[in-house]
């Protein structure tokens, strides 16, 4: 993902989403380190945790 | 089928940037090792390819996840919504092979029904400085003009 948004910044083009996406596997990298190690699929794991109750 | 996976069975694809001549020597090669051969231009250009597909890919993970977390609190079964997506407009990869969510995929076995085990790990998705640098200097003729 850094590579696409890193590349889009340095060619002057917009990426929202795939900032939004690196930010969010960001915050599952740094705060959530059983995640880190496991297939990116877990971010549903982290969406989970996230949640409030149903 | 990319990856470990993909490797596994055979199916990797090949994105190849350079001549045409450079692309006919490489794919006698690649043949070899993957179903799908594509020249995506000149060199670089493979590269080009493969990290806007990652790009679609990374977001389509989380969105993927993020509906099917959403179905499930209004009540839908998860092998039902995948049924539902992978038959419909939102179906991807993501959503098909690699669904986030056990028994959402009867019959087939994604990292989440082994606890996320094997598979692209998340901190691969960020850890790409030494990917990056040798990427700039790739592209730096495609980002120049």
């Amino acid at each position: 993902m850094k590579l696409a948004t890193e590349i889009g910044s340095s060619t002057g083009t917009s990426l929202p989403l795939g900032k939004a996406a690196e930010e969010i596997y960001s915050a599952v990298i740094e705060k959530h380190a059983d995640l880190a190690r496991k297939d990116f699929s877990s971010v549903y794991k982290f969406l989970e945790r996230q949640s409030g109750p149903k | 089928m990319a990856g470990v996976a993909g490797a596994k069975s055979g199916t990797l694809s090949f994105l190849v940037g350079g001549t045409d001549e450079e692309y006919t020597r490489a794919s006698s090669i690649l043949s070899l090792m993957g179903s799908r051969i594509i020249h995506c231009g000149d060199s670089g250009a493979g590269l080009a390819a493969k990290i806007c597909n990652n790009l679609v890919l990374g977001v389509q993970q989380i969105v993927v996840g993020e509906a099917m977390l959403l179905g499930q609190r209004l009540g839908l079964d998860p092998a039902v919504l995948a049924g539902v997506i992978n038959s419909s407009t939102g179906g991807c990869w993501a959503s098909s092979v690699n669904n986030p969510v056990r028994g959402a995929l009867p019959g087939k076995a994604p990292p989440c029904e082994r606890d996320y085990e094997g598979g692209f790990l998340t901190s691969l998705m960020l850890k790409v400085r030494y990917i990056f640098s040798v990427a700039t200097c790739i592209l730096s003729d495609h980002i120049r003009t």
